[in-house]
């Protein structure tokens, strides 16, 4: 039986009474991460406001662990900081070379050949306005440009080749006017719809 | 090295729950074990590793040491896991089968021939790393001392890793990324990541 007296939710620091009397536990809360503690240390952090007086008891460390756990998520969630927030631009911000190439390559390899420019662009310029490595890595650097460039181009001529296909379409339109064909396919565009198929 | 639980879950693709109640099983004849021996609480654990990131159980986040630093200190090799062979599901360790597999740093590779004798004649060189160092099969090392950044030689992550973290950013960008877990995942090799830059270790690592 194990019973939880205390606990710092910001680190999930925590003081525990087991077998051999009381303990300090600490992520990621390995046997190497546990202290033995004496009543005055633990009276002094909660004294402290450090940690939270509790009055617990857990079958075994798992289920300890896993309250514990839970508990510094909801600090966090209540704290704002939420761990799905942005998590992907966080670790961007970090990542190594390694990894940022590793993106970069998907990136090419998938989401420009799936046309996914608006996605491509999103994480290319999370890369350029997060990534450490845009000061120090002239090469990361140079090629991220370089794919941006490449998103912009694509998106551009998507642009054009819609707008003249709109115009292509306009200038349907207008040569049925201007042949005076228009009136009868009208009618037969009516005719259509009634019938509700083309057959 | 022995990883934290998040980082082990995040690596296997495992809850961190069902990690802990591992660690929960593995708790007490640990404890056993390390008690058994003078200052036995002051063991650290790693593997043998000519290659690869070692155990997937352990995680994708292999640390190597200077093998100088290791061989400076006390160590010493056992042929397997050092629970499951002296400890687990015995009333006593059994010291007796410790002292008889145990070698030092200068007869690991004659223990680790000798214990991968039948494997060695009919399998390639190129898959010697993966016999020798592979989940539930390694030799352990055990040994006593200061790990500092400065020991570490390299760490290595799995090509794999580096492919899926990459893919659930992408995914995070397409609206996708939902799941608890692999936003944990995110999370936790995103806190990986800062330790490292933290500890100068940035530098050493590496892809395989």
């Amino acid at each position: 039986m194990l019973k939880l007296l205390a606990i710092d939710v910001r680190e999930g620091w925590a003081f525990v009474e087991d077998a051999s009397g009381l303990v300090l536990v600490r992520p990621p809360y390995q046997h190497q991460d546990k202290r033995s503690a004496t009543a005055a240390v633990l009276a002094r952090a909660v004294q402290d406001g450090d940690f939270d007086p509790k009055e617990m008891e857990f079958d075994d460390w798992s289920s300890l662990i896993r309250f514990i756990r839970l508990q510094v998520v909801d600090y966090a969630k209540r704290a704002g900081r939420d761990l799905d927030a942005e998590v992907g631009d966080e670790l961007i911000a970090v990542a190594p070379p390694l990894l940022i190439e590793e993106l970069l390559d998907q990136v090419e390899t998938e989401l420009f050949p799936a046309k996914e420019w608006a996605v491509a662009q999103a994480v290319l310029e999370s890369v350029l306005l997060h990534s450490r490595l845009m000061k120090t890595n002239s090469d990361l650097h140079d090629r991220v440009r370089r794919l941006l460039k490449a998103v912009k181009e694509n998106q551009n001529a998507f642009k054009k080749r819609r707008e003249a296909r709109l115009q292509d379409d306009n200038s349907g339109y207008k040569h049925l006017k201007r042949s005076g064909e228009l009136p009868s396919m009208r009618n037969h565009a009516r005719a259509i719809r009634n019938q509700g198929t083309l057959l | 090295m022995q990883d934290g639980a998040p980082v082990e879950a995040q690596e296997r693709g495992m809850s961190v729950d069902d990690v802990l109640q591992q660690q929960g099983k593995y708790l007490a004849p640990r404890l056993a074990f390390e008690g058994h021996f003078e200052n036995g609480e002051q063991f650290l654990y790693g593997a043998l590793n000519i290659g690869g990131v070692g155990p997937p159980d352990y995680g994708t986040f292999c640390t190597v040491l200077d093998p100088a630093v290791v061989h400076a200190l006390p160590c010493a090799f056992v042929p397997g896991d050092s629970l499951s062979l002296y400890a687990m599901g015995k009333v006593t360790v059994d010291e007796a089968a410790v002292q008889n597999d145990a070698a030092t740093p200068a007869c690991r590779g004659i223990l680790a021939t000798i214990k991968h004798l039948d494997d060695l004649e009919h399998m390639d060189d190129s898959a010697w790393p993966e016999m020798l160092c592979r989940d539930h099969c390694y030799v352990e090392a055990i040994f006593v001392g200061e790990i500092n950044p400065a020991s570490v030689r390299e760490v290595r992550i799995a090509k794999a890793e580096y492919k899926r973290m990459a893919k659930l950013i992408i995914r995070e960008k397409q609206g996708d990324l939902k799941e608890r877990e692999e936003i944990e995942s995110v999370h936790y090799f995103k806190e990986a990541m800062k330790l490292s830059t933290h500890h100068g270790l940035d530098q050493k690592l590496v892809k395989v």
